[in-house]
């Protein structure tokens, strides 16, 4: 499966600007990651965190620099860049009048990865939301909704985490549960990369990238 | 996943989500039955007035009534983001976006085949120009579900996205409408409905060939 972690996964970002409308939102942002790494993305609001988890999702398009992953541009093959993302931006993506269990199910689907009962079952028994399984997204709390997006995490084989503000409304239980299946991530030789405010119960010590506050044009 | 299962995964879980939605399909078809039963109480109760503006009417109102329902093609899954999974998965997006469209014709544009029929009766149009109407919604609407589509993926994120999609698809509607009204009137003038039947087939194919692409780039276009 192309999606698997492997060894030798690298991500090289070189010199890269956004922008939003005619407003430079950052420029010259570079680093390089490797297996078992993770970067804690900060700054203030407007910086342009999410902007950049964006742009190397390739949502938008940046206005200079390169992404490269496993040494290929990403832009050369879209799809071997998607098989090897998992992103969750501010909007979630679930379907407010599906279940949550079926929710999980289309999105395992999409990524190509096994969605019996069985594993939907265990996926939410992990996050907490076992007697919550049948019940419409929108009738489930902040913390349930974000759990849920853990949910899709858990069953994630795919190598590079692009996560934006991920323990927002989840309680202490919670954000210690995404620590854990963060760092097993990590351990497994996962790369991933977290834009938040808040501070994240991971063993594994971050790569603090800070975006500084509004640049000029 | 390949082209063939993103078809079958966008269709599936778009007709699911519709059977969620009924209501909102139910609007359309309503809305569909309410515009072509106005027009014989509106005019006078002439037999053969109604069955001439019969198919004209027929067409007006499932172009309106597709148009109603468009909204909810796109509009959602770019509110809770959902869009931007389709977009980032490995999957080939023409062909995700392609199973979408198949279900929201399927839940919205073959029921107003199916009720065809019924508007046709109730205009008094003789058996043989009613098969030519259905057979003209059955080429038709798949064209107008692609021309709405690529204008509903291309209002995203506007503001009044909806009235601008009206002005929008409307105009690339109008020969679609002009054959498929024209094919009902040329059978019952004995010209015979083949050419109007093979033009709107052609548009059919030609839709569903360079709709998915056309759309899919316009949905990526949204998240910019």
């Amino acid at each position: 499966m192309s999606g698997a972690v492997v060894a030798g996964d690298r991500l090289e970002v070189e010199d890269l600007a956004c922008a939003a409308g005619i407003r430079t939102l950052f420029r010259d942002i570079g680093f390089s990651l490797g297996p078992g790494q993770w970067i804690q993305l900060g700054g203030p609001n407007g910086c342009g965190k999410s902007t950049l988890l964006r742009a190397l999702a390739g949502l938008v398009r940046p206005v200079a620099g390169s992404i490269s992953w496993r040494g290929e541009p990403v832009a050369a093959s879209r799809e071997r860049w998607h098989a090897s993302i998992a992103y969750q931006g501010h909007l979630p993506g679930w379907k407010d009048t599906l279940g949550a269990a079926e929710n999980l199910r289309w999105q395992l689907l999409l990524d190509g990865e096994p969605a019996e009962p069985a594993r939907l079952r265990d996926l939410l028994a992990r996050v907490g939301l076992e007697r919550q399984a049948r019940l419409a997204y929108q009738r489930l709390s902040a913390g349930q909704r974000r759990r849920l997006g853990l949910a899709r995490l858990v069953a994630s084989g795919r190598p590079l985490w692009l996560l934006d503000e991920p323990t927002t409304a989840l309680d202490a239980a919670g954000q210690a549960l995404f620590g854990e299946i963060l760092d097993r991530h990590l351990d497994r030789g996962g790369l991933a990369i977290c834009a938040t405010h808040l501070e994240l119960p991971v063993r594994s010590p971050a790569i603090r990238l800070e975006l500084g506050a509004r640049t000029k044009a | 996943m390949n082209a063939g299962a993103a078809i079958a995964w966008g269709f599936r879980r778009d007709l699911a989500l519709a059977m969620r939605s009924r209501a909102e399909v139910a609007i359309v078809l309503a809305f569909f039955l309410l515009v072509t039963s106005m027009f014989p109480l509106g005019l006078e109760p002439d037999p053969a007035l109604l069955a001439k503006i019969a198919p004209g009417i027929a067409w007006v109102a499932a172009l309106l009534a597709s148009l109603l329902g468009l909204p909810r093609l796109f509009a959602g899954d770019h509110a809770d983001g959902s869009l931007e999974q389709l977009a980032l998965a490995d999957a080939p997006l023409p062909a995700l976006v392609a199973g979408k469209v198949l279900a929201h014709w399927v839940a919205t544009g073959l029921p107003l085949v199916l009720l065809a029929p019924l508007a046709g009766i109730q205009f008094g149009l003789e058996p043989a120009a009613i098969g030519i109407l259905v057979a003209t919604l059955l080429l038709g609407t798949p064209v107008l579900a692609w021309l709405g589509a690529i204008g509903a993926a291309l209002t995203l994120g506007t503001r009044g996205g909806a009235a601008l999609l009206a002005l929008l698809v409307l105009p690339l509607a109008v020969p679609v409408l002009v054959f498929g009204a024209g094919a009902v009137e040329s059978s019952r003038a004995g010209l015979g409905a083949q050419a109007h039947l093979s033009l709107l087939g052609a548009g059919a194919i030609l839709s569903m060939v360079f709709g998915p692409f056309v759309t899919a780039l316009a949905v990526r276009i949204s998240f910019e």
